[in-house]
């Protein structure tokens, strides 16, 4: 069972997100900030984690960088509001795989984990 | 009673005042508590209904695999379960499905929609319109276009020339989102000046509108409309590259008001109308600087090259080095058909002229 960590501040979306991939079959972590996520991190392996960028504690990226310091890289997925390009292409720069653009649809999150994984 | 008159005034005077200062501090903490209350009660609803509404929206509708975005009567019955009576009830679900609304696009977003006309939850905002609480019609219109709800029998139109600004200014926004013929009703409706931030925000409303049919916008540039919406017309008509209205934006050209008058010459240097070089060349000699650098900046926009003896004749005798640098920039501009030219000036410049002409062509040095 492939291991997801989603690190979200929205509570409704960590939510929902979580239903859609529990429901596939993946196994779920859940971290509502920057600091609970990088914790997470430190002591569990993930075969993928879906970031936002904005984040308390600490950003996305700071996330992204850690997550890249290992042997193992582990495929990145950042879900952005529209209004953040630079930081994309920053999270793009340090090592993210793909990105989500908030509002997205159920289906568009699915294939873009299914094709890292 | 007795005693109270038999004090002198200014006694009586303060008793009156220390009685009012009890009764207003009595009504003070009374309103705090009942708001208060009515905050703890309405959390206790929250935490009551707002999970279930969660589990509810995120399995029968997110992940629900459906191809149709209808919900089922199923689907809405679970809903209606939920005490929908209530109207904070029903404010808790609406608040939710607004929540998701945002975060979810296609098909989701569409079944979200039609669940919120299913439970009727649009009542509430209609019924709001009526209120005589601003804040409250704000909101509801708020609610109706996040929402996509919009019926012309609403009646929202006559907010358009409501005496609260901001009401105004949703309405604005709403009707232009939603009805396919609202920036030419919200535009006929404006008759007061337009603050730069409401300028702002209808111009980017209309170029982010994007699916129905552009509307003519020199219709609105003429002296019958408020020169703000002139001016904002005349952006908007540059931005659709709307080129038939040259003939009405050289019209312009005539008027007293000298910000509109830069405004138009603007606008035919973006839209590069070589038609309009003459007419501006024409009207050069009788305006103040501040329009001549406009002229000569739209000159170099437009590029045609047929105007770059006049920019030279400007470069050599025009004293002010305002003009004579815009002059530069605008043979610069050029690219090819000016460079000869340029090169020429160059060679035989004094020296003052030729430091001008190397910040003409010095990319990094912008003006």
């Amino acid at each position: 069972m492939k291991s997801i960590l989603i690190i979200e501040d929205d509570q409704i979306l960590l939510e929902t997100m979580d239903a859609i991939l529990s429901l596939r079959g993946y196994l779920v972590s859940l971290a509502r900030n920057g600091k609970e996520a990088l914790e997470k991190i430190s002591t569990n392996r993930y075969d993928l984690v879906l970031t936002d960028l904005m984040l308390p504690y600490s950003n996305g990226l700071e996330i992204i960088s850690k997550l890249n310091q290992g042997d193992k890289k582990t495929p990145v997925i950042i879900i952005s509001s529209s209004h953040s390009e630079e930081s994309i292409q920053d999270g793009f720069n340090i090592g993210a795989d793909d990105y989500i653009r908030k509002p997205f649809t159920p289906s568009e999150l699915l294939l873009r984990i299914t094709r890292l994984l | 009673m007795n005693n109270f008159t038999s004090y002198p005034l200014f006694i009586q005077g303060a008793l009156l005042v220390i009685l009012i200062t009890i009764v207003a501090v009595i009504i003070t903490y009374f309103y705090i508590i009942i708001i208060r209350l009515k905050g703890n009660f309405d959390n206790k609803l929250r935490k009551k209904y707002e999970p279930k509404f969660h589990d509810l929206l995120i399995y029968e509708i997110v992940t629900n695999d459906s191809s149709s975005v209808k919900p089922s009567d199923l689907t809405v019955n679970k809903f209606k379960e939920l005490d929908l009576r209530r109207k904070s009830v029903r404010l808790i679900l609406i608040q939710s499905i607004r929540h998701f609304r945002a975060q979810f696009s296609g098909q989701t977003n569409v079944a979200l929609r039609e669940l919120y006309i299913k439970l009727n939850l649009q009542a509430d905002a209609l019924a709001n319109l009526h209120s005589t609480r601003p804040h409250s019609i704000i909101m509801a219109i708020k609610e109706l276009m996040e929402m996509n709800i919009f019926e012309p029998e609403i009646g929202t139109d006559s907010f358009l020339k409501h005496k609260n600004r901001y009401i105004r200014e949703i309405t604005r926004k709403y009707i232009i989102v939603m009805d396919e013929e609202g920036v030419s009703k919200v535009f006929t409706s404006i008759v007061e000046p337009l603050s730069g931030i409401e300028q702002l925000e209808l111009f980017h409303v209309i170029t982010e509108k994007g699916t129905s049919k552009i509307c003519d916008f020199s219709n609105w540039v003429n002296n019958d409309f408020p020169s703000s919406l002139v001016s904002l017309c005349l952006k908007l008509i540059v931005h659709f590259q709307q080129y038939n209205s040259t003939p009405i934006i050289l019209q312009l050209l005539a008027t007293e008001d000298r910000t509109l008058k830069r405004e138009a010459i603007n606008a035919l240097g973006k839209l590069l109308q070589v038609q309009s070089e003459s007419d501006l060349v024409a009207m050069y000699d009788d305006e103040p600087e501040e329009e001549k650098i406009e002229i000569i900046k739209a000159l170099g926009r437009i590029g045609s090259g047929n105007k770059l003896s006049f920019l030279k004749y400007v470069f050599d005798n025009e004293p002010a080095i305002q003009l004579k640098k815009h002059a530069a920039k605008s043979i610069v501009n050029h690219n090819s058909v000016g460079l000869f030219l340029f090169n020429n000036m160059y060679i035989k410049a004094s020296p003052l002229n030729r430091t001008i002409l190397a910040h003409a062509s010095n990319n990094n040095i912008k003006y």
